[in-house]
């Protein structure tokens, strides 16, 4: 029959499944890609690079990976391309080294597994290339020790593009969400700006909670972090909801201004402190005429997290007036 | 979650086989669904044409078999099978990296419509049989039951398990000769598998993240395509920034993508909703499913007769079966129902109040500081304003240049 498993009908039907819109972030622009490499516009600016987009499947495989070491640390590649400002992480894959904190050039050790894998990549059709490595801080944080800084400077030197991610999967699991940092250092000469609580936490607020800036290490001023986010494609959206399924009592029945009042009281409570810190900045530079940039930047941010709160607060909201509509009118037996 | 047996009225696939259920148990996990998702994604938008195949990674325990991990596997060109100095190495690196659970190659997986496997894909099973795994398992991804959007909870997915079987009643057309393997009347035959779906903690929480966040992936569009600036400099030696012509199309294309493309809290309330309305339909789906079977019960059970022995089976009506088991836990449901009904209605009814209040107050906080921002925006550019008049007052220069280059600053 010519409906054939591997015949031409699967290949239109299939269009249907990806919206091109959507999913732009699947398709890979080699032509791009050449033109942004020739221009390298993150010499200009060592700052250049801001946001970080990783898709679901190199989140949950790295995700994985780092809690399947242990408490040995694991590390790993991932490839993708760039965009305006932007690394976009398409996959991820696992080295077989271990223990990778005591020294620099771990990589080194897995060349040949590196250059096998990318071999076989390249035959089978799969062109981006090597954007960042990735390893795991098992229980103490995410952010770059001495020893990160550098394998990420000498990346940076040669093989940039390149970007550094940790993630910690043993507060993964007590905190209920993917702890996990991006971070680009600055070169060695110091020519990078610092701007403290500029780093960014993995549920999309742009400042760091200020009990946890002092976490950053003794190398701090080597390297910012960027903001990450991630993507999911319309199909795997579709296969997630279908998952689901399994937890729509769940769905129905919680509560989550209850579950998140800690949560959200403590996002509020650091909020209003940076405001007030914000304010005092602001009283003190008033008058002068070129308003300085800094206070600036951070009123903006503190206006997204204000948006950020409230929309939360905003879905909490709906959750419940959902279950007062479907529940709330039952009338007891006896009175009917 | 189980898959279910094949479909009453289904066209009968001849390769599936028809014989009674399997002793094999298999464990999915989701992490798999993902991968070939991506995979299906990327392939499709970026015009590929070659079949999407892939091996599956997993760990073999007696009867029960999981799939941990999937990858990509490169095809030969144009004869359905499989690059097989590719597949070594790469089944090499794959197995070295997932030491850690000794994983495995359990199976494959392909895209494959909803009525099963077809000739097409026997050499590529053949070759996993024969060379890796004998008891290899083919996952079928059923994009056409995605494109139906079909009932909520099913996964458009069946994993078959193959058999070599005696060939009971052959057809009398000679087509299956070509399957023959050999020996007289023994053919390669697939039976569905049921299967669950389980995660592990750290698989739920990403699974989790990666859910909630509603972050879809539309392109990354630099915000302000900055159009080409030149610095002139004219006879009096004074320079002044030029912009280009062209950027009033681009400004205008931009605006219009920023209006298509929902801010990433619109999009986070789009999923929240979504998974609200699923979750209703569910509901809704479950009470009507108990409502038809009551209204279906024989009426002469219903008329409290206690001998439904004695009724003859009518097998015309359409009534359904009562069973005394379900009956009483229908039962049971309705008068648990009174223990919704809060005690306190009043203080019930208060708190629901307080707490809209509290989430109404967040909500004009956001306003006012969403308004401050703008307010500082107005006023520095005021204040900017105002800097270039003065400055060219005092310069005596014609002012209309001065808040030109003014307002060249600040678009």
């Amino acid at each position: 029959m010519e409906n054939s498993a591997f015949g031409g009908w699967m290949h239109e039907n299939n269009v249907q499944l990806v919206d091109p819109k959507r999913d732009a972030l699947y398709n890979y622009d080699p032509e791009a890609q050449k033109a942004l490499q020739n221009d390298k516009p993150w010499r200009k600016d060592n700052n250049y690079f801001k946001h970080v987009r990783i898709s679901a499947v190199a989140l949950i495989k790295m995700a994985m990976h780092a809690r399947s070491g242990g408490s040995l640390e694991i590390m790993g590649l991932m490839q993708g391309y760039i965009e305006h400002e932007t690394f976009i992480v398409t996959d991820a894959f696992r080295l077989p080294v271990e223990g990778t904190e005591t020294r620099v050039n771990a990589q080194g050790e897995a060349n040949e597994y590196i250059i096998e894998y990318l071999d076989l990549c390249r035959d089978q059709g799969r062109h981006e290339n090597v954007v960042g490595w990735y390893h795991s801080h098992p229980g103490y944080g995410c952010w770059l020790s001495g020893i990160d800084v550098e394998t990420e400077a000498m990346q940076q030197q040669f093989q940039d593009p390149f970007l550094a991610v940790v993630i910690d999967p043993d507060r993964t699991i007590s905190g209920g969400k993917v702890e996990i940092g991006a971070f680009r250092t600055y070169p060695a000469d110091g020519t990078g700006a610092v701007v403290s609580g500029s780093a960014t936490t993995s549920d999309g607020f742009q400042a760091v909670p200020l009990d946890k800036a002092a976490e950053f290490g003794a190398h701090a001023n080597r390297y910012y972090s960027l903001e990450v986010s991630h993507f999911k494609s319309t199909l795997e959206t579709h296969l997630l909801e279908q998952l689901w399924h399994k937890y729509w009592v769940q769905t129905l029945s919680q509560n989550p201004l209850l579950t998140n009042r800690e949560y959200g009281n403590k996002q509020m409570l650091d909020l209003s402190q940076k405001i007030e810190q914000a304010t005092k900045q602001l009283s003190r530079s008033r008058g002068a005429w070129g308003t300085p940039k800094t206070p600036d930047k951070q009123v903006e941010k503190m206006a997204q997290e204000v948006n950020a709160i409230a929309s939360k607060e905003r879905t909490g909201l709906i959750a419940s007036q959902v279950k007062a509509e479907l529940f709330n009118d039952i009338v007891a037996k006896d009175s009917a | 979650m189980t898959s279910h047996g094949a479909v009453p009225g289904q066209v009968t696939n001849p390769l599936v086989s028809q014989a009674g259920s399997s002793e094999l148990q298999v464990v999915l996990h989701p992490l798999v669904l993902l991968t070939i998702s991506d995979y299906i994604s990327r392939h499709t938008l970026r015009g590929k044409t070659h079949p999407i195949v892939g091996g599956v990674l997993g760990q073999q325990n007696g009867r029960e078999i999981t799939i941990e991990h999937a990858f990509e596997v490169k095809m030969e060109e144009g004869n359905n099978m499989v690059a097989v100095g590719w597949f070594a190495k790469r089944l090499e690196q794959m197995k070295l990296v997932h030491k850690d659970r000794q994983l495995d190659l359990v199976g494959w997986f392909t895209l494959l419509p909803s009525s099963g496997p077809d000739e097409s894909i026997l050499p590529a099973h053949r070759f996993f049989l024969a060379n890796y795994n004998e008891s290899a398992i083919l996952l079928a991804f059923h994009p056409d039951q995605v494109l139906n959007h079909s009932a909520g909870g099913k996964l458009p997915l069946t994993i078959y398990e193959s058999n070599l079987e005696v060939e009971g009643s052959k057809p009398t057309n000679d087509e299956d000769k070509r399957m023959d393997d050999g020996e007289s009347g023994l053919q390669l035959r697939f039976r569905e598998l049921p299967y669950s779906v389980e995660t592990e903690e750290t698989e739920m929480i990403g699974m989790n993240y990666v859910a909630s966040g509603s972050a879809n992936a539309a392109a990354v569009t630099s915000k302000e395509k900055e159009p080409a600036r030149s610095v002139e400099s004219n006879g009096k030696g004074k320079r002044r920034l030029v912009e280009s012509e062209e950027p009033e199309t681009q400004a205008e294309e931009g605006k219009q993508a920023a209006e298509d493309t929902l801010s990433k809290e619109e999009e986070e309330m789009v999923a929240a909703l979504t998974t609200k309305a699923n979750a209703i339909k569910m509901l809704q789906s479950r009470i009507d499913l108990m409502t038809a079977y009551l209204e279906r019960l024989p009426p002469a059970f219903k008329n409290g007769n206690s001998n439904p022995g004695d009724e003859d089976a009518d097998m015309d009506s359409d009534n359904t079966v009562p069973s005394l088991t379900v009956l009483r836990q229908i039962q049971a449901l309705v008068s648990r129902l009174d223990l919704i009904i809060p005690s306190d209605k009043e203080a019930f009814d208060k708190e629901i109040l307080q707490e809209t209040n509290d989430v109404q107050l967040v909500q004009l906080l956001n306003t006012i500081m969403q308004s401050t921002e703008k307010a500082r925006e107005v006023g520095k550019t005021f204040g900017i304003v105002q800097q270039g008049k003065l400055r060219s007052h005092q310069q005596g220069h014609d002012p209309s240049a001065g808040m030109s280059s003014v307002m060249d600053m600040l678009t």
